[in-house]
């Protein structure tokens, strides 16, 4: 096995899935910088998302005047108290099946094929403590 | 000989109850986390923390890579993760650390260093889990991951 790679997809509509930032992407396993979980919307309450940090993929270094260069990033969201578990279950994705193709869905949330009706495909989920795929977040290169 | 992307997990840093794992410890902000994992890959020492009794893990930054070389204040340092273990015993946690991380080849790749929650969401007790029975949790705001630069 060369590498593994984690997958996530936003879109629902496949008629959609477009963007360079924002839609899906697929991203080394071994760029993974760390997971981070947190409850930004009501403190005090066990974490309802967990972000992924990947090195960035437009941009390896600046010239100065200013730029900088942060992790692009993919927000998961999970069930209230399964934080721990869907990080477990990403480890353990990311350390298993040496026989596998090596892609590794972590959520992809279409439901709907090209040209199609809604319903017509079937969201997936790496853990059943993902309930979806947040933003995807890849920083501009740098120009 | 460790797992290819074998993932370290720490959770508690100040708290102990699952509902409070919310990302922000009781600290100041989007600094002090309350859970992370992060690759083993990423660990670039183990230091002591500080005092007798405390061990400083060292990670490559989890949110930047380069900081805005016109502005003091986004120079990109590593992040850590403080941990609490028994005065004296420094070099041993540091060496059941590392053991782990390079044992057990067939095990899951999830490896828990330090979790300090003893009640889950349901309300029911759990048993804190630590990786060297000389480490006795994570230093209060002590997982430290540097907030995100923003050229300001």
């Amino acid at each position: 096995m060369i590498g593994k790679y984690f997958y996530f997809r936003t879109e629902e509509d496949a008629d959609d899935d477009s963007a360079i930032t924002g839609h899906s992407a697929m991203f080394p396993v071994n760029k993974l910088r760390g997971v981070i979980p947190t409850n930004t919307g009501s403190a005090g309450t066990s974490a309802d998302e967990v972000t992924l940090y990947f090195e960035p993929v437009a941009t390896e270094e600046s010239n100065g005047g200013g730029d900088y260069i942060i992790m692009d990033s993919v927000l998961l969201n999970v069930t209230v108290g399964q934080a721990k578990n869907v990080c477990k279950a990403l480890a353990e994705a990311a350390n298993g099946h040496p026989h596998s193709d090596g892609v590794i869905t972590v959520a992809d949330d279409q439901t709907i094929i090209i040209g199609g009706a809604a319903g017509s495909a079937t969201a997936e989920v790496l853990h059943s403590g993902i309930t979806s795929c947040g933003a995807i977040t890849l920083a501009p290169a740098i120009t | 000989m460790a797992k290819e992307n074998l993932m370290l997990y720490f959770r508690g840093a100040g708290i102990t109850d699952e509902d409070d794992d919310d990302g922000i410890a009781a600290g100041t902000g989007v600094e002090d986390l309350t859970s992370l994992m992060i690759p083993a890959s990423k660990l670039r020492a183990i230091v002591p923390g500080g005092s007798t009794s405390t061990i400083k893990m060292y990670f490559d930054s989890v949110r930047n890579w380069f900081g805005d070389d016109g502005t003091a204040t986004e120079i990109t340092t590593a992040d850590y993760v403080i941990l609490t273990v028994t005065a004296g015993k420094l070099r041993e946690a540091m060496t059941d650390v590392i053991q782990a991380i390079n044992g057990y080849p067939h095990d899951t790749g999830f490896l828990v260093i330090a979790d300090d929650v003893t009640t889950n969401v349901a309300g029911n007790t759990v048993a804190a889990e630590y990786v060297s029975q000389y480490i006795t949790g994570i230093a209060a705001n002590n997982i430290q991951v540097l907030g995100p630069h923003n050229g300001s």
